[in-house]
């Protein structure tokens, strides 16, 4: 009997509206946003102090 | 190391997936056996050209260097060896969907594995349009090679064999999050597409390696390293959002709803393909992805090219990301195929979380270093003894010394994952015809 593949993520006990919800990744992907502007920016900001645009 | 564990490791994952996964037969084991033989007789050759100093050329190997012609035919060989393991791959798809081994689309996993595969067909077959001339050149019967068009066609080889990586790396975690916590793909479509942007915009990503080459334009540069680069960055977002996504939902579905991060403490930290899989991709986000996509900007690569900043970054992504995700999946492969529990359980669970932790210091003492100017490719950074010296900020040598340290770490994670490995082979205690023991 050949193995079934992956069925669509159904959760019948709450529904379909709670199927979804991972708001601690949601927070974990803002914080690594965050840090790439954080990044980008000092990075830049590193670039001016270095290479003056007359 | 780079090319040669990556790609033996990648070639095993290629065959887990296409055959597990799909209930299918190898569709040639003799052609999986010639492939190996090709791609260890191609290992051995270049190494030994290194080791014995004809192959002074670094990985990016740059004519008008020139190595011993068996540093490029043991390069031609690896790669010839991989091509053929590649098309058992395809052959094995297609065998298994003629054959209905399975039911509906392949799984996520094998999707993956057939993005990392199209993208190998397409790194080697660059290699091959660049070795082969090398190679050619090396004895004789090419005169010139022109260096300029050597450093595109090479670079089309280079980053795309790091984006197989990605592909397999991401491959192995969402197998391993569904293997440790249950977790499934949020959106099969979403999570697809999302490796189909690897496939389709990795060449251009490419173009992030030459960007202080004076033989390609601006336009061209910041063209890719600023806009189209983006897309195949994408992709890698929309992977590490949906990789703990779905193993938050899983452990919420499971009771563990507490706050924020409930699911998080209650993980199986103990379990090393867990561990492994979730310090790869903390890893490989935080450090690797946010360092690489900063460095491959046009503007802001002046200032770190050729600084430790860039060993500072392919450490996080390649060692930190893609070796220990490889690593995590030994813990259940080996088992699996050997058939045998591993040894020395308690050492293994502590392994990912040495490697990875001795990987963040040595990474992040690179970059550091890298950004007060130390110089990668150099073994005396100070030029000690010379008329002329130069010495660096005092706290860059604090930096170089944090390198050392977590480099010692690493090394202590990587050898206690090469022995554990190595012994479960050979002597560990068979679970033939049992299931698996619980991590």
């Amino acid at each position: 009997m050949p193995p079934e593949t992956e069925k669509p993520f159904v959760d019948e006990k709450h529904g379909e509206a709670e199927l979804h919800e991972a708001p601690g990744s949601t927070v974990l992907v803002l914080v690594l946003l965050l840090s790439f502007v954080v990044y980008y920016f000092a990075n830049w900001k590193a670039l001016a102090d270095v290479w003056p645009v007359r | 190391m780079l090319i040669f564990w990556i790609i033996f490791m990648e070639v095993a994952i290629l065959y887990f997936a296409c055959t597990v996964p799909l209930n299918s037969r190898l569709a040639s084991k003799s052609m999986a056996y010639i492939a190996f033989a090709l791609m260890v007789a191609g290992a051995v050759m270049t190494n030994a050209m290194i080791w014995t100093g004809r192959g002074d050329v670094l990985m990016t190997s740059y004519a008008p260097l020139r190595a011993d012609p068996l540093f490029y035919l043991g390069i031609i060989f690896f790669a010839v060896g991989t091509l053929v393991a590649v098309g058992d791959f395809f052959a094995t798809i297609y065998i298994a969907k003629r054959d209905r081994t399975y039911n509906g689309s392949v799984p996520l996993v094998t999707f993956g594995a057939t993005c990392a595969a199209i993208i190998a067909v397409l790194s080697l077959l660059h290699g091959a349009g660049i070795y082969v001339p090398a190679f050619l050149w090396s004895i004789g019967i090419i005169e010139h090679i022109d260096a300029a068009a050597y450093r595109v066609v090479w670079w089309g080889l280079g980053h795309t064999s790091q984006q197989i990586n990605v592909c397999a790396m991401v491959s192995c975690w969402y197998l391993l999050g569904s293997i440790t916590t249950g977790a499934k793909p949020l959106n099969q479509a979403v999570c697809r597409g999302a490796f189909v942007l690897y496939v389709l915009f990795i060449n251009l990503a490419s173009a992030h390696h030459l960007l202080v080459d004076p033989a390609v334009g601006a336009g061209w540069k910041i063209w890719n390293t600023s806009y189209a680069m983006y897309l195949a960055v994408l992709a890698s977002l929309i992977h590490g959002f949906t990789i703990p996504a779905s193993i938050e939902v899983a452990m919420r579905r499971k009771g563990h709803t507490r706050g924020l991060f409930g699911w998080l403490a209650a993980a199986p930290w103990k379990n090393p393909g867990f561990s492994a899989m979730f310090v790869s991709l903390c890893i490989f986000g935080f450090i690797g992805g946010i360092t690489g996509v900063t460095l491959g900007t046009e503007q802001i690569n002046i200032l770190a090219h050729n600084t430790l900043r860039i060993p500072g970054h392919f450490h996080a992504t390649v060692v930190g990301g893609t070796s220990l995700a490889f690593m995590g999946l030994a813990y259940y492969l080996v088992p699996l195929i050997f058939q045998r529990e591993y040894v020395g359980k308690a050492l293994a669970r502590v392994q990912p979380y040495l490697f990875g932790g001795g990987i963040v210091l040595m990474s992040m003492g690179m970059s550091f270093a890298g950004s007060y100017g130390v110089p990668r490719r150099h073994w005396d950074v100070e030029f000690t003894g010379a008329a002329l010296g130069h010495s660096f900020d005092a706290s860059a040598l604090l930096w170089l010394g944090l390198l050392g340290v977590g480099g010692v770490i690493a090394f202590l994670g990587l050898l206690t994952f090469i022995l554990l490995t190595v012994i479960t082979v050979f002597f560990g205690r068979s679970n033939a015809g049992k299931p698996m023991e619980a991590w």
